[in-house]
């Protein structure tokens, strides 16, 4: 009876987001043992389609960058360009366009290199001799070099049979990174970009990853050097966010699951497993 | 109470009960010569602009839903209509029976349906809901336990059922089952040979009538959870528990006919509390996604079925829980009423 409690259709336009990932994996070539997967992707990978009544779907593919790992060549962007993707307007990010379901869609790949790695300047990564453009900066990531596994990256495209084995982030690097994300967000004018699915990604991961592998995941960015502080301060996002119903990250979940959840029983739900977590990482 | 002062009483009543302006004049008829030849009396009913209606009456002190065919066609034999019932009090259940005869009523506490096409007039009014003249009869009530037992194995096991069976398989005494099958069958809930066995029950009918009696968040101890990784891990959990458990509500119905199942799951298990805590589930007041139940009585643990490894209530509980549950449940609970009147069985 599994199957049928969540109906599996999976969004057009998720799998051509896969597909243009692969394409940009398929093109980094030897470079591909230094990115890790990051983002709504890999969070997905983890937690399924969390038996939320919102699918689970995204059109951005997120890479983080280690530098340490990266070799001369090919060089990252000419590596981009030939998967067909040209610089977008911020640093790191590459757009292409493909066809989704009869309309021309942007699918964005974006290369991030954790701030605490990225070396000086106010957006654009250096990346040596990569150049200065390639990569974004990203507070938060760190986690993700870190806490990661090797997971076999497949097509969700029946018909593609292309696969590539890949770093993905743990969820627990996945949970941090998406904290900073709400933080930084919530405080811009009027919380403009905000994007609620953010908060519901955090939500999908609390539901569907136990507390004792949370736990662990975290435990184990607390005790690295690199990625220690950003996580001590997502947790204090964790309980700020998500720590009470009436909270700002819980109220976006409930504007993300409009009309298609109880809006009380989300936010409940967030309040609980938050306070879940932390109690458990006595913080 | 004799029957002329009872039609005095009844006609009282309808008096008071139509608009201004309309007269209402009785005329009794006796014939003790041949008493099933002419009817008890007819009624004349004349509006404010002088037109009237001649409505041929018969009087009873006690109508079951059982005798309402009987009646109407006495009726037929003498005159086209329209008709009228008149009796001392008429049950929410005969009053429905009549009302899909089309037949008018009327009883002395004040219940009446008088429809007319000439003169116009549709008038309704309701008077007493349980009897003010209880005779000394058994039953007349699902409440309790168990009379939920003899509904519950009435639906489940296939006619015929002998009283006796019915009482082993109910778990009470012959004595009660005698009783309320004697009042069901008057109720037209189910029909029965002379002193004999049950031959045939209205399944849909009986569900519908336990649930006058029964409601699932009364009658049963509910408490109301939430599961913060949401409904399907809550059931995968379930299925992997040690203790007795059994779904109803819509997750059941689902199951059975062509249902969207809401985002509520209700279950009965033996101690809600116990339960709750083994599952991992948060008392809740708001944004409950579970409700526990502890059971009215033990027979909701009878006749389930599974699902792969999942248990479910028997049609006939979860037709009478979603009958009494908020919502759109009663809608979900008509899927499954039709599905168990068209005789299919999982």
């Amino acid at each position: 009876m599994d199957g049928e409690w969540t109906a599996q259709v999976i969004d057009p336009v998720y799998v051509v987001a896969r597909a243009a990932l692969l394409d940009a994996l398929d093109a980094l070539g030897e470079q591909r043992d230094a990115v890790v997967l990051v983002g709504a992707q890999a969070i997905y990978l983890h937690t399924g389609d969390t038996d939320i009544a919102v699918p689970a779907f995204t059109t951005d593919g997120d890479l983080a960058i280690e530098p340490a790992r990266l070799k001369p060549e090919p060089k990252l962007a000419k590596a981009m360009e030939r998967a067909h993707f040209r610089p977008g307007i911020q640093p790191g990010s590459w757009i292409c366009e493909r066809t989704v379901a009869g309309v021309l869609t942007t699918i964005p790949v974006d290369l991030m290199v954790p701030e605490a790695l990225a070396g000086v300047g106010r957006r654009a990564a250096r990346l040596g001799d990569h150049g200065a453009r390639v990569g974004r900066r990203a507070r938060g990531l760190e986690g993700a070099l870190v806490d990661n596994s090797g997971r076999r990256l497949t097509s969700l495209d029946p018909d593609d049979q292309r696969a590539f084995e890949i770093r993905v982030a743990g969820p627990g690097a996945l949970m941090v990174s998406k904290l900073h994300k709400l933080a930084e967000r919530s405080q811009e004018a009027a919380g403009r970009r905000v994007k609620d699915k953010d908060a519901l990604d955090v939500l999908r991961i609390l539901r569907a990853i136990s507390t004792e592998t949370l736990v662990e995941s975290v435990r184990r960015l607390q005790a690295d050097a690199l990625s220690a502080e950003v996580t001590r301060e997502a947790m204090t996002h964790l309980a700020a966010l998500f720590g009470s119903a009436s909270a700002a990250g819980a109220q976006m979940v409930i504007r993300a699951t409009e009309r298609l959840e109880d809006p009380a029983e989300m936010a409940r739900s967030c309040e609980v497993l938050a306070n879940e977590l932390l109690q458990a990482l006595k913080l | 109470m004799k029957e002329a002062i009872l039609v005095e009483k009844a006609f009282r009543a309808l008096e008071t009960k139509l608009p201004r302006g309309w007269r209402p004049q009785l005329r009794l008829e006796r014939s003790n010569s041949a008493p099933e030849s002419r009817p008890d009396g007819t009624i004349d009913i004349t509006s404010p602009d002088g037109v009237k209606a001649r409505l041929v009456f018969e009087a009873k002190t006690r109508v079951f839903p059982r005798d309402v065919d009987a009646l109407k066609s006495r009726l037929e034999r003498y005159s086209s209509g329209p008709y009228l019932i008149v009796a001392r009090f008429l049950t929410p259940s005969t009053r429905r029976r009549l009302q899909e005869e089309n037949v008018n009523y009327v009883d002395t506490t004040g219940n009446v349906r008088l429809v007319l096409e000439r003169p116009g007039v549709y008038l309704e009014a309701v008077g007493a809901d349980t009897d003010p003249f209880p005779a000394d009869e058994p039953g007349r009530s699902l409440r309790g336990p168990k009379a939920g037992r003899i509904v519950r194995a009435l639906c489940d096991f296939p006619a015929p059922l002998s009283i006796s069976d019915l009482a082993t398989k109910a778990g009470v005494d012959v004595s009660y089952a005698s009783r309320m099958v004697e009042w069901l069958a008057r109720e037209a809930l189910l029909t029965r040979a002379a002193r004999g066995p049950v031959e045939s029950v209205r399944q849909a009918e009986m569900v519908r009538r336990w649930a006058e009696d029964y409601e699932v968040l009364k009658s049963n101890d509910a408490r109301s959870f939430l599961d913060p990784r949401g409904l399907e891990n809550f059931i995968k959990r379930l299925r992997e528990s040690r203790f007795r458990y059994a779904i109803t509500g819509s997750l059941a119905a689902a199951r059975i006919a062509q249902i969207a199942p809401s985002r509520l799951a209700m279950v009965y298990v033996e101690d809600p509390e116990r339960a709750g805590a083994a599952l991992n589930l948060r008392a809740a007041e708001t944004g409950a996604n579970v409700m526990l139940l502890a059971p009215f009585d033990p027979v909701v643990f009878e006749r389930t079925w599974k699902d792969g490894s999942t248990t479910f209530v028997a049609p006939s509980q979860a037709a009478v829980d979603l009958l009494t549950s908020p919502g759109r449940a009663p809608a979900e609970a008509e899927a499954i009423l039709e599905w168990m009147a068209s005789g299919q069985r999982k």
